[in-house]
């Protein structure tokens, strides 16, 4: 199973069936068959978001799969080494080196240390992201990077 | 699955280790009550992502207007610095 660091943006289109990369995502996982990266701050973006979409049965249904996904060893990994301090660190590093040339959140700045620092750590193979100016600062750290265009209908 | 007391796991580990490295699985009991499972360490215990997803894809079928991914919703209404290079 390949191991990918898919950011929340691209988590949470995988688990929620209404979202507009849903089936995008869920194609490349389907082709795939990836284990995803899981760590605090994944964590909380992703519950908080799904939390929020939890006004319809859609919603419900998104966070069930979620709750499922996390009782596994496997599908969602939980990294030990991606603590919040560790990462908080990593992504001011990331940030001195490149906030200048690219315009991003901090909390892609976030991700992308994260799985930059993983990746030198243990190796991952890929990092997968709905946002293209995440996408533009994963690649230019080295990462192998696939970004989803929405097949928004 | 084989059954197997804790008591028998005791007296045989060796042999019943040997058992789930070729492929046998057992439920362990202990005063009756299965407390454990003991399969091969290269089986996937874990449930696949299309088990999982089931609830997921069988919802996304029936179709209906797809939504904003939020969270990218949420970045770009906080990228100031993305405003102010414009």
């Amino acid at each position: 199973m390949p191991l990918v660091y898919a950011d929340s943006s691209a988590l949470f289109a995988y688990l929620h069936p209404n979202d507009e990369f849903s089936v995008v995502v869920d194609a490349a996982v389907q082709k795939d068959l990836p284990d995803f990266v899981y760590w605090p701050w994944l964590r909380y973006e992703l519950r908080h978001n799904l939390r929020m979409a939890r006004t319809d049965a859609d919603g419900e249904v998104a966070w069930q799969a979620l709750r499922a996904s996390e009782k596994t060893a496997a599908r969602l990994r939980w990294q030990d080494e991606l603590t919040a301090d560790k990462m908080l660190d990593a992504a001011e590093e990331l940030s001195t080196e490149k906030a200048r040339g690219i315009v991003c959140g901090s909390g892609d700045y976030l991700h992308v240390a994260a799985a930059r620092r993983l990746n030198l750590l243990s190796g991952i193979d890929e990092f997968w992201t709905c946002d293209a100016a995440q996408a533009k600062l994963a690649r230019d750290a080295g990462l192998k990077t696939r970004l989803f265009k929405s097949g928004r209908s | 699955m084989t059954e197997i007391t804790s008591k028998e796991l005791h007296e045989q580990t060796g042999s019943v280790l040997d058992s789930v490295k070729r492929g046998q699985r057992f439920r362990v009991l202990r005063n009756g009550t299965a407390d454990a499972l003991l399969v091969p360490a290269n089986e996937e215990i874990d449930p696949s992502w299309d088990e999982i997803m089931a609830d997921v894809r069988k919802a996304r079928a029936k179709g209906g207007p797809t939504r904003p991914n939020p969270i990218l919703a949420e970045r770009r209404k906080r990228n100031y610095a993305a405003r102010l290079r414009r």
